[in-house]
């Protein structure tokens, strides 16, 4: 499947049940501003290794958006989570050493607090980084936002949030009728339905 | 203060049911974001009796304020967004 380089986006985000709901507005609103979501989750491929499949999908996007609110230590091994870090690392990277075909790249950063990298990650100082209070709206906001200033004419964040809101209605009703149930979509189910619920929006 | 936003499910002239999110009278105009053009007939086929029926219910759902059969308001949702959003207006036929 070839996707055009200049819409796609690639998240670096946290996968687990308790960033969800920032996660599911983030892949909704970047696909309600035309873009096309890319993932980690999108290829399941024992054959390729999960490195080579990150750095893949990095290459073949123009746009990153990388949340780091989940730096926080495991209860268990009491060790930092470190695979956003290191996602954000391969796409500076990218973008400053990288050839003429890919420092175009334009990344946003996410945490929840506007200057809590500091504390982590101060080589960042200077950098731009958004916060979105650990809330899927304001995650919407400032993704749409930073996609805006590369394509003019976005509807702004309360409009998405409120295409979401009726999505999210209509979400069980699609799963069901697919026999599927909303709690057991896989990222791949649920990129999916929102882009064929998209793709019933009035053309204009 | 910010006009409300209400989303629309009509019924086109040839039977297609489709989705509009009005500001105030305006309408808001997302960028086209189609489905997959590598998707196969038959899940492309599926997908969209899916959503055509997830907007079947939509623009079935009865109102919940007397005396108004067009403005549904919406329950509170386990991830309450946006607090002008929440009226849903579902006309019986609209012209395409």
């Amino acid at each position: 499947m070839s996707i055009a380089r200049r819409s796609s986006v690639f998240i670096n985000c946290p996968f687990d049940a308790e960033y969800a709901a920032i996660h599911d507005a983030l892949v909704f609103a970047i696909s309600a501003s035309g873009f096309t979501v890319r993932s980690g989750l999108e290829v399941v491929d024992s054959g390729e290794l999960r490195l080579q499949k990150i750095v893949r999908l990095l290459g073949a996007s123009s746009f990153s958006i990388h949340d780091l609110s989940r730096i926080e230590l495991d209860p268990d091994s009491a060790l930092p989570r470190f695979n956003m870090p290191l996602e954000l690392g391969i796409a500076l990277g990218m973008k400053h050493l990288g050839n003429s075909k890919v420092k175009d790249h334009s990344l946003l950063i996410l945490d929840s607090e506007s200057y809590r990298y500091i504390r982590f990650a101060s080589d960042l100082a200077g950098v731009d980084i958004s916060a979105h209070g650990n809330t899927p709206e304001r995650a919407v906001r400032v993704a749409r936002d930073f996609l805006a200033a590369h394509r003019p004419g976005l509807p702004d964040g309360d409009a998405i949030l409120g295409l979401y809101e009726v999505f999210e209605d209509a979400l069980p009703v699609m799963a069901g009728a697919a026999r599927q149930s909303v709690d057991s979509l896989t990222f791949i189910d649920r990129l999916r339905h929102i882009q064929a619920f998209l793709a019933t929006l009035d053309p204009g | 203060m910010a006009k409300k936003l209400k989303f629309e499910v009509y019924r086109t002239a040839d039977g297609d049911l489709r989705g509009r999110l009005y500001r105030g009278i305006n309408v808001v105009r997302f960028p086209p974001n189609g489905l997959p053009k590598d998707l196969g007939t038959a899940d492309r086929a599926l997908i969209e009796r899916n959503v055509r029926a997830a907007l079947e219910v939509l623009f079935e759902q009865p109102s919940e304020k007397p005396g108004s059969k067009r403005l549904v308001s919406r329950e509170a949702k386990k991830r309450t967004l946006t607090a002008n959003v929440g009226q849903r207006v579902t006309p019986t036929s609209r012209p395409s």
